[in-house]
């Protein structure tokens, strides 16, 4: 490893490269998974790989590859250079960072990579056949499970040369209920950066995940409208993830005028009690890190204070166009790709009220809990949940199921009327962008309420 | 390769060996511009094996450690099976447009460039993101029955994203296309639809009734069909969670629909004469005039059903074989699209949507953010149609459909359909 990053570094000097990057990634994973009373899948894999990114003085070039040793480093490093060289147009700068060298490893309280396959099995077992044998009306179940464990080496011409690793546990238990042609399904994601631990003693939740399956077999279709919503912890996460945190990537709006005329820093977007955070350096998170994919420190970073747009999520180039701070949040999935401006863990800090003041004065609403998943086209975007409740009168009332929820960023934020002291993250969440997909990141969220909110529905 | 099948046939081990090797070049605009020449070589390799009837698992990815392969899969060796390796084919399979395969990265700067141009000079306010990228592949099956195939492609795909701003109004239009071969790639086609959404979304506008006729493009088909795509695999039949499992040979759909999942169309981006197993792929019909045909097997899925494979075996990466699907095909309908659109008196035409996939795909409901609609009333198009959510159950949709359009387009060179016209469904609208 040392020669190809003394060769990286001799061939951009030689070369008077303005800035250049090596990144070298070495993983293995196992997979896990059941369908039905069969295991579906038990496998492990192997991987190596690197690329080499190259700024240009209009331009970058870039070159993802497997192969790596002394000559075809020297390749690769002269493709990506001459790709940078091919491209004309306006000059591009970068913001720099100076020199860091860096180790870092996330500890595993239980390394998964200590723990035999068979033990990894019999535990996923011992969760499936909790939910096979909840109720004859589960017709089947699903159980998805990989740990990751990765090496991350990091250098660049102004002397970064960092590595950093992690362990990742990725996976999900799906219970499916069945009865006359009504199939219902209901997940539970699972996993976590700090060790095998974090998915032992989740034989309640498989149980809950059975139970609801069975349950959204007679829960009525919600009926389309506009609704008073409360938005348990997992989905007011994803709701902030898809309503403004891709919005706050600054690789969306440095190079668009008009964008950045709607997202001028001190412009109003929500009530005053109002904020929201990106945080890669909070601990134990699957958003979590210490660098970014271009070796920038990561850091706490503010993008709705008291409801007003106080910043946004970076990269060097993005930072440089844009005249503000760094932020330490370009991220790639892997090795085979350039790092775009990413979220890490995206969160509404929590208030005062309880969930019960908080429901206490709806009189007809709706209480949508847990995450399918969102998208966002950044005016409008959508977030679905596993499940709703009919609040009525300032009480939980029946169950309802296929809540999907739509809003306008320039609204929906607005219509916030109340935050619940009872912040919770969850830790199951992928991020697509870019055609890179899935990114570990995490969102968090006390219960929130929000007026006219969107519901599509029959 | 050679030597590891020799060394599990010394140790009678019987087994598969997958490999994927691939380079590619993209060229992407950013905001009208330039931003980043990308190229990227790859090649790895996945050794399935079977000992007592259990299958066993391993896969490097830039790395090849024959030992390693065969110690990880003999220790995953878990899965219980009863399917039996396909013996004596060999394939070789090229599917090489040399004028794609020699076009070079300034070529593909200077097309991206153009597009920019064109769409600029009529649209001088909008911002268009453009990637276009050359993706050469090939991939080798070999097993300890004597299979022996290769398929080589060669593929280009053209992606334009154009993004238009009026005050806090934000309009994006996305289209796509992918060509095997280069006389097939038609841009003005992409660009002219482009300006067609540019043009009808000056006005944002509310339908009048919240329950009224849907026209799906064929881009936004996919949310009528990924409960059936899901639905027709052997996996979901298999967990006996198939809404279609009792209903082969009913007449379940409407009449007018039919839809075959066909490997040898050569338009088609999957077309091939065998799947990521060595079985040979046949064409399937899903669903004939409404009647429901065949489900999709991998090996392992069908031996599991006591099924005929059928040769739907496919790989995503080097992942395992499970049930897929290749080039999905709609028959057209008699109309044209102007007459569907025009005997309404009010209608919506669907394009982009979002939430797609989020739900609870196989009970066929679906509730999407209209992300790009169109209202036309009588046969005109009056507005973009924006804040809303269209629900309903692609089951129920596809069981009763007012007419398919003539006309038929190729969606990512994986789905070729007309424009599906629904009688109703449900809109809900902000306030």
């Amino acid at each position: 490893m040392e020669e190809i990053k003394e060769l990286f570094l001799k061939l951009s000097k030689e070369k008077g490269v303005r800035y250049g990057e090596l990144r070298i990634e070495e993983s293995e994973i196992t997979s896990i998974s059941f369908r039905g009373k069969e295991l579906e899948e038990l496998s492990v894999s192997k991987s190596r790989g690197g690329n080499i990114r190259i700024l240009g003085r209009y331009g970058w070039g870039f070159v993802s590859f497997n192969e790596i040793n002394y000559k075809s480093i020297r390749d690769y490093f002269e493709q990506a250079y001459s790709a940078s060289n091919l491209i004309l147009g306006e000059d591009l700068d970068i913001e720099y960072s100076g020199p860091t060298v860096d180790r870092v490893i996330i500890p595993m309280e239980k390394d998964f990579r200590e723990i035999p396959l068979e033990e990894k099995k019999r535990l996923l077992s011992e969760y499936n056949d909790i939910m096979l044998n909840f109720s004859p009306k589960i017709q089947s179940t699903q159980i998805r499970y990989s740990d990751r464990f990765s090496r991350r080496y990091f250098i660049n011409t102004e002397g970064v040369d960092v590595v950093q690793e992690r362990g990742d546990i990725a996976g999900v238990l799906v219970a499916i209920a069945k009865e006359g042609d009504l199939v219902e399904q209901y997940h539970y994601s699972i996993g976590g950066i700090n060790g095998f631990q974090v998915i032992e003693g989740l034989h309640n939740e498989a149980l809950h995940t059975a139970e609801m399956a069975v349950k959204l077999l007679s829960a009525p279709v919600i009926k389309g409208g506009e609704y008073t919503v409360v938005l348990d912890p997992r989905l007011a996460g994803v709701f902030i993830h898809e309503a403004f945190g891709h919005l706050s990537e600054a690789d969306h709006v440095y190079e668009n005028e008009k964008l950045r005329e709607l997202m001028v820093i001190g412009k109003r977007f929500g009530p005053d009690f109002l904020n929201v955070v990106d945080d890669p350096t909070y601990q134990g998170l699957r958003g979590s890190y210490k660098y970014d994919d271009e070796g920038i420190l990561a850091r706490k970073t503010y993008l709705i204070k008291d409801g007003i747009l106080v910043g946004r999520l970076h990269s060097r180039e993005t930072a440089k166009k844009m005249g503000e701070s760094i932020t330490g949040n370009a991220r790639a999935i892997n090795y085979r790709f350039q790092p775009i401006v990413r979220m890490s863990n995206t969160y509404i800090e929590p208030r005062n009220y309880s969930f019960e003041e908080l429901i206490s004065d709806i009189k007809y609403g709706i209480y949508a809990v847990g995450a399918y998943g969102g998208q966002t086209s950044m005016e409008m975007f959508t977030f679905s949940a596993q499940e709703g409740y009919i609040i009525e009168n300032g009480k939980i009332a029946d169950l309802v199921r296929d809540v999907v929820l739509t809003g306008n960023v320039f609204v929906t934020l607005q219509n916030i009327e109340g935050i619940a002291n009872d912040l919770r993250f969850s830790q199951g969440g992928g991020c697509g962008k870019g055609g890179q997909s899935p990114l570990p990141v995490s969102t968090g969220s006390p219960h929130i309420r929000i007026r006219n909110v969107v519901i599509g529905g029959r | 390769m050679e030597e590891l099948v020799k060394r599990l046939k010394t140790e009678s081990i019987e087994g598969d060996i997958f490999s994927r090797r691939g380079t590619s070049v993209v060229v992407t605009f950013e905001a009208n511009k330039l931003k980043s020449i990308e190229s990227s070589e790859s090649s790895g390799t996945g050794l399935r094996i079977l000992i007592d009837n259990k299958i066993g698992y391993a896969s490097q990815y830039g790395i090849y450690e024959p030992d390693w392969l065969l110690e990880k899969a003999k220790a995953t060796a878990n899965i219980e099976t009863k399917m039996q390796l396909p013996s004596d084919i060999s394939i070789k399979e090229e599917v090489y447009d040399s004028a794609l395969e020699d076009i070079q990265i300034e070529s593909l700067t200077k097309l991206g460039r153009n597009i920019i141009d064109k769409i600029l000079s009529s649209y001088p306010d909008v911002i268009c993101n453009v990637e276009i990228g050359k993706d050469k592949g090939e991939t080798l099956i070999v097993n300890t029955r004597g299979v022996d195939c290769t398929r080589k492609k060669v593929s280009l795909v053209v992606g334009i994203h154009v993004n238009r701003i009026k005050g806090t109004d934000m309009l994006d239009v996305y289209e796509e296309t992918v060509v095997k071969r280069l006389e097939n790639l038609d841009i003005d086609k992409l660009i002219s639809k482009i300006f067609y959404s540019l043009e009808s979304s000056e006005n944002i506008v509310k339908p009048s009734k919240s329950r009224l006729p849907v026209v799906f493009t064929p881009k936004a088909v996919y949310v009528l069909l990924l409960p059936l795509m899901s639905a027709l695999s052997g996996k979901i039949l298999l967990m006996g969670a198939s809404p279609l499992q009792d209903k082969v040979g009913e007449k379940f759909f409407d009449e007018k629909f039919t839809l075959i999942d066909d490997p040898s169309n050569h338009e088609g981006l999957s077309m091939t004469s065998f799947d990521d197993e060595g079985t040979p792929t046949r064409v399937l019909s899903l669903v004939d005039s409404g009647v429901v045909g065949e489900f999709y097997f991998d090996l392992h899925t069908a031996s599991l059903l006591g099924k005929e494979p059928n040769g739907h075996g496919f790989r995503g990466g080097l992942g395992q074989p499970s049930p897929g699907l290749t080039n999905l095909v709609i028959n057209p309908g008699d109309s044209d699209l102007k007459d569907i659109l025009s005997s309404f008196e009010e209608i919506l035409v669907v394009d982009q949507m979002m939430g797609v996939g989020q739900g609870n795909i196989l009970s066929g409901e679906f509730s999407v953010n209209i992300h790009l609609g169109f209202l036309y009333r009588k046969g005109e198009v009056v507005g973009r149609v924006k804040d809303s959510m269209l629900a309903g159950n692609a089951y129920n949709a596809l069981g009763n459909i007012a007419g398919l359009s003539r006309e038929r387009e190729w969606i990512e060179g994986s789905l070729y359909s007309p424009y599906i016209c629904i009688p109703e469904l449900t809109v809900v609208s902000k306030g």
